[in-house]
């Protein structure tokens, strides 16, 4: 499946914070707040850092041809 | 519109499924007043939906995922290499979330590797449809092979499904790995060859339903094949 192929390149040329976010968030069940715990960090830069990550990733995928 | 600097906090969670029902409800209501952020939602919502048709959320071998988080509490509560410890750990849930799925449980039916499990579907309300599975374990992942007979031709716009589904599987709280999607012609069978990395122990039932496409990974379809528990 190429697009599958696209959004995994996409996640590998993130910087390893927004990675790791993205990666954190799609473990099903996992919660905002648990995620703060489990990385040390305020709630708020959590979210914050999700919202950059999600555009990082638009971004990336579209320099990949897909249009998300 | 308003001065929107920075959008509402809760805008990426949202997108990822990663809010309580509180949290989606109140940032539900922010959105309907402030056009800024319903933008931004249109803008993320397919990177954020790709993410999760790339990589769905995998089924962890009962107690893995515990076992991991008591590790991650415990690495999170020591003291001077804390944080090391943590993010060790934290590597340590990221892998178990990608690669949990394609471990397979030694033990119960595949105790003695290379046995095989043969299962019998049939319609849950009786009928012509049926369906026999051969399953196999190679190298840690499922090999099925799957006759389908006496089975309708699926309507255009649709497509069977087969599962591998756990105890108390209900549409509201799923239990349940997709193995994979078939069509039926007008001679009512299909010959299927599926590959999955589903733990038998853990989801023994297998299972056929008729599903709308557009790639929607959840079971929103009727069942028209169940077979009883591997033993």
């Amino acid at each position: 499946m190429l697009e599958g192929l696209a959004v995994r390149d996409a996640m590998q040329s993130l910087s390893p914070a927004h990675r790791q976010v993205l990666e954190l968030f799609y473990v099903r069940d996992r919660k905002q707040t648990e995620i703060a715990e489990l990385l040390g960090l305020p709630l708020g830069t959590v979210k914050t850092r999700a919202y950059h990550a999600l555009r990082a990733l638009k971004l990336a995928l579209q320099e990949r041809g897909v249009d998300a | 519109m308003p001065e929107h600097v920075a959008p509402h906090p809760d805008l990426a969670g949202y997108l990822l499924g990663a809010l309580d029902p509180a949290e989606a409800a109140a940032f539900e209501r922010h959105l309907e007043g402030c056009e800024a952020c319903r933008a931004e939602v249109a803008e993320l919502q397919g990177a954020a939906e790709l993410l999760e048709r790339a990589a769905p959320p995998v089924e962890v071998p009962p107690g893995l995922r515990e076992r991991t988080f008591a590790a991650v509490e415990r690495a999170a509560t020591g003291e001077r290499r804390g944080r090391w410890l943590r993010l060790a750990a934290v590597a340590a849930v990221v892998v178990v979330a990608l690669f949990g799925g394609m471990l397979v449980s030694q033990s119960g039916p595949f105790g003695d590797r290379g046995r095989v499990v043969e299962l019998a579907l049939q319609a849950p309300e009786g009928g012509p449809a049926s369906a026999s599975a051969r399953i196999r374990q190679v190298d840690g992942r499922l090999e099925v092979d799957m006759e389908v007979s006496g089975l309708a031709p699926n309507p255009p716009g649709t497509t069977y499904e087969c599962w591998f589904v756990g105890v108390g599987d209900t549409l509201e709280r799923p239990n349940r790995v997709s193995a994979g999607t078939f069509t039926v012609a007008d001679d009512g069978r299909a010959s299927l060859h599926l590959t999955s990395g589903a733990d038998l122990d853990r989801f023994p039932t297998m299972g056929v339903t008729l599903e709308a496409d557009g790639g929607d990974p959840r079971r929103s379809g009727d069942k028209v094949l169940v077979s009883q528990p591997a033993a």
